[in-house]
């Protein structure tokens, strides 16, 4: 069977852009691609990923690397029009318990929550490079996994 | 369970195909058919909410729809574009300024 994890905006922009974790990244990317994991993500990870793009365009002294913007639209295209097994999962699925989620820890937004939930009701690994997620939140779902501690083993 | 595929046979070779799963689940019928379309190398579209349709016998079933998909070198070269560039901030950082804006 093959193992459903739940992807992390944060996890697209280090596979989609040169960072610090982009290795790790993009071998996630790689086990989608190839079909050894099936990937789910809340549907704001469009936005999320979108507005990763866009930071991409700023300055680097704005955190950017100062990319023409057609070259960081054309990373957003790629990754959400290639054919592979990456499902956007509608959120409001997810309302209740993302709600349930953020009021039993003081740090976790909506929008963490949001993935927690989702993580949670497939009981699927969480993939991420973010503080929160990575932090706080592991304390409450023991499969979420930083990607900057841990191997993707897929 | 998967109790029906559109076409009955010849999986590995098609390009398209459908399943029917009678879970009791939307969720469950997911998991059924991205598993036995995985066994012939195929991928369910993006739907979430799949289909229902009542069998001719009477079943209620959930169908997912498969494809086939083609080579991509997406890896390699979003791999060529990122050595092409500085190490820039990392998208954690990113993402949690736009997710703390929505405290």
């Amino acid at each position: 069977m093959v193992p459903y994890i739940v992807v992390d905006a944060s996890v697209a922009g280090a596979w989609s852009y040169n960072e610090p974790y982009s290795a790790p990244a993009a071998r996630v990317l790689a086990a989608i691609v190839a079909r050894r994991v099936i990937a789910l993500t809340p549907d704001r990870f469009g936005e999320e990923f979108l507005s990763i793009c866009r930071k991409k365009v700023r300055p680097p002294h704005e955190g950017g690397l100062s990319l023409p913007p057609a070259d960081c639209w054309g990373r957003f295209e790629d990754v959400l029009t290639t054919p592979m097994p990456l499902y956007l999962v509608p959120t409001p699925e997810l309302h209740e318990r993302a709600w349930q989620l953020s009021l039993s820890m003081t740090r976790l937004t909506i929008h963490d929550a949001i993935y927690l939930a989702l993580a949670e009701r497939w009981g699927a690994e969480l993939w991420t490079l973010d503080d929160v997620l990575g932090g706080p939140a592991a304390r409450t779902y023991a499969a979420v996994r930083d990607l900057r501690r841990h191997d993707f083993p897929h | 369970m998967i109790v029906r595929t559109n076409p009955p046979s010849g999986l590995d070779e098609v390009d398209q195909a459908w399943f029917d799963s009678d879970a009791a689940s939307n969720d469950e019928a997911i998991r059924e058919i991205d598993a036995e379309a995985g066994r012939h190398g195929l991928v369910r579209v993006n739907e979430y909410w799949l289909q229902r349709r009542r069998l001719p016998d009477g079943r209620m079933v959930r169908r997912g729809f498969c494809y086939r998909p083609e080579p991509t070198d997406l890896v390699a070269r979003l791999d060529a574009q990122r050595r092409a560039e500085p190490i820039g901030v990392s998208s954690g950082e990113l993402v949690r300024e736009q997710r703390d804006e929505g405290r």
